[in-house]
């Protein structure tokens, strides 16, 4: 790998620098519509990323996020709103014309050219000379682990090898913008857990901000500085992966976002929730959470939560799971589903088909009235 | 229970397997065969007679009377002429129409489909007195000059051409493609004659083909149009002397080769450097496959 020298300096308040000559600037999405028929894909989208930062954009398919991303890069004309890259209105501009890099779901390689060729085609395109162009066609491919495999054809290549290309190919042009629309979502398991781990570490030392698209939470929990989630191209949240995860705004992120228990309990004041036989949650109260004594659902986590071995305990194992460090545990009581996750060696040792009680460990990431 | 994963497969399989392979290679060996004999004996007996006649000896009379006539050579460059116009005009016609329904249009397809058959479906003589009707207030730049033929021979090969090229725009993703270009700051020309343009070869090199042999071989409309090609002299020809029209009919076919395989060879060359600097494999002898199917 190319050592970078990320020095990272801000210039103008709205510009982060690398010494790769890489730019990271702002970008915003003001009020974007797109409507597709009856249907409306972005419903006057608002989103903002600082210079450098890596946004992940998070929701099932259909919730507008991969439009909002071709908004972005002009690929998709919007109904309403407006595009800013760098603090300059580019909403008019054609998708050639802005600065931005762009890594495809599909393998977008060209097939009639080498890998070399594929990463000099931007440069060629701008006028750069031939010795140029591969110079740093190398660098680039260097960047991405590929400089050996410069004169292969996109054919010759594994699809994880082509998505590096894409990538060095995107990243070639010194965009100001890289936008990834599920780059990963082609590739096996294996390859993609290594690309990811690789595009976060680039995005990093290149210092570029970058949109990734992803219907895949456990990616975006990974990768982002901020997360967008998005459903029925509304934005249903845009905070840290953190804070998405443990203090969802709506009932979808919390649905959506991993994996959660709803039970059903009483709002004991403004910081506690309790839930009977099972004790207390601390919660943080929000608009729509119910008023102090009032019957709620409250929503933990599984890892909020632990199994005790209980014979006369309310819940009955239906199934243990073991994930290496952790373990996961399913429970009922009453036809409903709970899900424990603990670390191997906290948990309790429990069979499926016995009881067990359950304890209040964490906080509950939302309280909402009881339908 | 002994596990039976990796066990070798019953040698009775294997050998069912190998006998219904044996089969199916003699099958394909007599289908082939057969094809090839009923293709192959006319052109041989038609050589045969052009050499003979109705004498015993061998002789080379109905070349020679041939190569000197000169309305021989006259016909042979005019229908060569209105071959090169037409391929080109169907490729500028052709090769942005089916980009564009693709990428930007991909419903209509079926439609264009239904459209470009349409020459099957209407008699060229129809489609002859309709154009005689409908253009001969035009200038005589193109009404009674061979152009008026090109432009007619580009609808009447459209059932081919247009299939062809859509067959091979299909193959690509297009859509990926372009935006990849544009994503790359690349103008459409520039991605159509980079990017497109050298992944549709097969295609490309199939219109052309198409084209210009559909132009050597036609008959009817140059002759209600009053254009003396290369087919309509055969006809004249082979009115008359039997042996001179078949010597012309293998000339015919040899000068329609011709040009066909130098395309297939300067194709076939590009994409053989390209592969070999690639390590990859050889796709020129896909291009002549490519070829000698559209040929026939």
């Amino acid at each position: 790998m190319m050592e970078m020298e990320s020095s990272k300096t801000m210039s103008g308040g709205m510009t982060l620098q690398n010494n790769n000559g890489m730019q990271g600037v702002a970008v915003r999405l003001s009020k974007v519509t797109r409507s597709f028929g009856d249907v409306r894909a972005l419903s006057d989208l608002d989103l903002e990323a600082s210079p450098g930062e890596f946004v992940v954009m998070l929701g099932p398919s259909g919730c507008g996020k991969t439009t909002a991303l071709r908004a972005l890069a002009g690929l998709e004309q919007i109904d309403s709103g407006a595009v800013y890259i760098g603090g300059k209105d580019v909403t008019r501009l054609p998708a050639s014309k802005r600065s931005i890099g762009m890594v495809f779901q599909s393998y977008s390689l060209f097939p009639n050219m080498t890998a070399s060729a594929n990463v000099e085609f931007g440069l060629k395109v701008r006028g750069v000379s031939g010795a140029e162009r591969r110079r740093r066609a190398y660098e680039m491919l260097e960047m991405v682990g590929l400089s050996e495999q410069a004169n292969r054809y996109p054919h010759q290549m594994s699809g994880g090898q082509q998505q590096r290309v894409a990538l060095a190919r995107a990243l070639a042009i010194k965009p100001e913008v890289l936008l990834l629309d599920e780059p990963l979502s082609a590739l096996d398991a294996k390859v993609r857990a290594n690309l990811r781990e690789q595009i976060k570490q680039l995005q990093r030392e290149v210092g570029i901000t970058t949109f990734f698209v992803t219907h895949d939470q456990e990616e975006a929990l990974s990768l982002a500085d901020r997360i967008a989630v998005m459903s029925n191209g509304n934005l249903e949240q845009f905070d840290t992966p953190t804070q998405v995860y443990s203090s969802p705004l709506t009932d979808f992120v919390a649905n959506f976002v991993g994996t959660v228990n709803v039970f059903i309990g009483t709002v004991l004041d403004d910081q506690i929730a309790v839930v009977p036989n099972v004790g207390n949650f601390p919660y943080v109260r929000g608009s729509g959470t119910p008023g102090f004594g009032s019957e709620a659902e409250i929503l933990v986590r599984p890892e909020a939560i632990t199994v005790r071995g209980d014979h006369d305990g309310d819940y009955l194992v239906s199934d243990v799971t073991f994930l290496g460090s952790n373990v996961r545990t399913r429970v009922e009581k009453g036809g409903v589903t709970f899900t424990v996750v603990q670390g191997s060696a906290d948990v309790d040792i429990v069979t499926p088909g016995s009881r067990v009680s359950l304890d209040a460990k964490g906080t509950a990431i939302l309280v909402r009235p009881k339908r | 229970m002994a596990s039976i994963i990796g066990a070798p497969a019953k040698s009775s399989g294997v050998e069912g397997g190998s006998n219904v392979l044996r089969i199916g290679k003699i099958f394909r060996v007599v289908v082939l065969g057969v094809v090839g004999l009923y293709f192959i004996v006319p052109v041989i007996s038609s050589a045969r007679f052009s050499f003979t006649g109705s004498s015993k000896g061998i002789s080379l009379s109905a070349y020679s009377k041939l190569f000197s006539d000169p309305q021989f050579w006259t016909t042979l460059f005019l229908s060569v002429k209105i071959g090169i116009g037409t391929v080109i005009l169907s490729l500028v016609v052709i090769i942005p129409t089916t980009v564009w329904v693709h990428w930007k249009a991909p419903k209509i397809r079926r439609v264009m489909e239904a459209l470009s058959l349409l020459p099957l479906v209407i008699p060229s003589v129809v489609i002859t007195l309709g154009v005689i009707t409908s253009f001969g207030s035009l200038p005589n730049i193109i009404m009674g000059t061979p152009v008026i033929l090109a432009l007619e021979y580009v609808v009447l090969a459209l059932p081919y051409t247009y299939r062809t090229l859509d067959s091979a725009v299909q193959a690509l993703d297009i859509k990926t493609l372009v935006e990849a270009g544009q994503s790359l700051g690349a103008s459409l020309r520039k991605i159509l004659w980079w990017v497109l343009l050298p992944n549709l070869r097969s295609g490309v090199l199939g219109v052309v083909v198409l084209a210009f042999a559909f132009c050597l071989g036609e008959f009817a409309v140059a002759s209600l149009l009053s254009f003396t090609t290369f087919a309509v002299y055969l006809v004249q020809i082979g009115q008359t002397q039997a042996s001179e029209a078949i010597a012309f009919s293998l000339i015919a076919l040899v000068f329609t080769w011709i040009p066909l395989s130098i395309v297939t060879v300067v194709f076939s060359r590009r994409a053989g450097k390209r592969y070999r600097r690639g390590g990859g494999v050889l796709v020129a002898s896909q291009s002549i496959t490519e070829l000698t199917e559209l040929a026939e």
